[in-house]
């Protein structure tokens, strides 16, 4: 009788992957996003935690397009609704990522996430395989697999961000954004949606 | 001579920047040959690239042919220079070099012992390429922020905070032979921006006394008292200190009363005792006194037309 293989049967147990990844803030610490109504650029004040969400879907993307489980991010997550301060399209921060951030939180769920864990998958793969030899009868088959691990792509950089626009101070809950220079057609908080006019 | 680069010349260049590195270092290896020149052209042309480069070239005597000699050869050592400008530098022309001479990304490889084409040219990223573009996005990014004025800075008030017209003024309550100092505050308030309240200028001759004191008050979101040595009796301002009560109860947080008592002066009066009252050395703590008593600010810093 066979005994079932604990190892094989066993839940796979939650493995925690660590790694950092560093976003640019422009000289006045401000962190570019897009509108995605309008497609417009702004600024709002980063917070580390607005990201967490936007890498949880990159992570979820390129797993999915890897073949590999996807993961949970661990760090706080923030993920505040904001309106557009061009459009008023209300909208969450996790949407309002320009397609650079976009592409620069995929670059790092991939590399440091979902290709490391299809390579561990093919050399696993590779090892369970090793050289068999399926004997009997008149047909002998060999069957040998080796997996040599490819090199990562190079760690994605992000920025510099340029220090342009335009800083508004609300001061209805003392926050600032930064907005295109000269446009001051304003009449709520993209914050908490009190009516302003700019001073 | 460096030329000033406009705002929109330093985001533009960054933008560029930014893109052809990406896709140097990011797009498939197909590409590889097409990317690298494509950001050594760059790189050439980049206002903000050359200004850094020009600036990190003065430390540079490596001999870059010796330098690529040895690291072709099998098993070489790569032994970069220790400064980092130095650095910066050669990368860039061993970059320039594979640009124009593909086959040195391949030689390269092979004296590193990556025996495969598909792994020359990630050991060239590797080696060679990212620490570039890791030193020179940090480089450019100081440029940029060096080169660009400081953002400038706008208020976006709620409503509830902006006061009309007709309830801004600061009610000046003195004895006559005050006037002197009364003046000066009503200048200084002036000259801040401020609307300040004093009979003789608002007074139209002829006009009722107690009416216009009572329009005064009602337009003002401060009354304020000078106790001085020429102080003796509260009879005189009594029914300014009624009018300032009504106000007080009638507007709380958006009317002030605020007494400033010089030196030498008798006590404060007992109407006023309630109220906000400092004990001030000279005009210029009263005034300070007083504007930080207000309920309104002081405006945002503009630029004046002309200096006066």
């Amino acid at each position: 009788m066979l005994e079932p293989d604990e190892t094989e049967s066993a839940e796979p147990a939650n493995e925690e992957i660590s790694f950092s990844l560093t976003i640019s803030l422009d000289r006045e610490s401000f962190f570019r996003r897009e509108c995605p109504s309008c497609g417009l650029e702004f600024k709002t004040e980063g917070n580390p935690a607005d990201f967490a969400w936007a890498l949880e879907m990159q992570l979820r993307r390129v797993s999915d397009e890897v073949g590999v489980d996807s993961a949970t991010v661990v760090q706080e997550k923030a993920n505040a609704l904001l309106g557009c301060p061009y459009c008023s399209h209300k909208a969450e921060l996790a949407e309002m990522h320009t397609a650079e951030t976009t592409a620069y939180l995929k670059r790092v769920a991939l590399r440091e996430y979902a290709l490391p864990k299809l390579h561990d998958m093919l050399e696993g793969f590779a090892d369970r395989i090793g050289n068999r030899r399926s004997g009997g009868g008149f047909i002998s088959v060999t069957i040998s697999a080796n997996y040599d691990r490819p090199p990562l792509p190079p760690r994605a950089i992000y920025g510099p961000d340029a220090p342009d626009m335009m800083v508004v101070h609300f001061l209805c809950c003392d926050k600032k954004l930064k907005v295109a220079e000269g446009w001051t057609n304003l009449s709520s908080c993209p914050y908490c949606e009190t009516e302003v006019a700019i001073a | 001579m460096e030329t000033e680069l406009t705002k929109e010349q330093v985001v533009e260049a960054l933008r560029v920047f930014k893109s052809r590195r990406d896709n140097l270092l990011h797009e498939d290896d197909a590409t590889f040959e097409h990317h690298l020149q494509r950001f050594s052209e760059m790189c050439r042309a980049n206002p903000l690239v050359q200004r850094v480069l020009v600036q990190a070239q003065s430390a540079f005597n490596t001999d870059v042919e010796a330098w690529l000699a040895n690291a072709c050869e099998r098993n070489s050592k790569l032994d970069f220079p220790a400064d980092p400008n130095e650095e910066l530098i050669l990368r860039f022309r061993i970059l320039e070099k594979a640009a124009e001479d593909p086959g040195l990304v391949l030689r390269l490889g092979l004296a590193q012992r990556a025996h495969k084409r598909s792994e020359w040219v990630p050991l060239f990223l590797s080696l060679i390429l990212r620490p570039f573009a890791d030193d020179l996005s940090h480089r450019i990014g100081e440029e940029a922020n060096l080169t660009t004025p400081d953002a400038r800075s706008i208020q976006a008030v709620p409503f509830n905070r902006i006061p009309s017209p007709k309830e801004t003024k600061i009610f000046l309550s003195h004895k006559s032979i005050d006037k002197p100092v009364v003046n000066r505050y009503y200048d200084a308030l002036k000259g801040l921006g401020f609307d300040p309240w004093l009979d003789e200028p608002n007074l139209a001759a002829g006009a009722n006394l107690h009416r216009e004191l009572l329009r005064g008050f009602e337009e003002s979101c401060a009354a304020v008292f000078f106790i001085t040595a020429n102080f003796r009796d509260e009879s005189y301002l009594a029914t300014e200190v009624d009018y300032a009560v009504i106000q007080k109860h009638k507007k709380d947080k958006k009317f002030a009363i605020i007494t400033l008592r010089y030196p030498d002066a008798s006590p404060v009066p007992g109407l006023l005792t309630p109220y906000i009252y400092k004990d001030v050395a000279n005009d210029l703590e009263g005034f300070r006194e007083l504007v930080r008593a207000l309920p309104i600010e002081v405006g945002p810093a503009r630029w004046k037309s002309e200096v006066v």
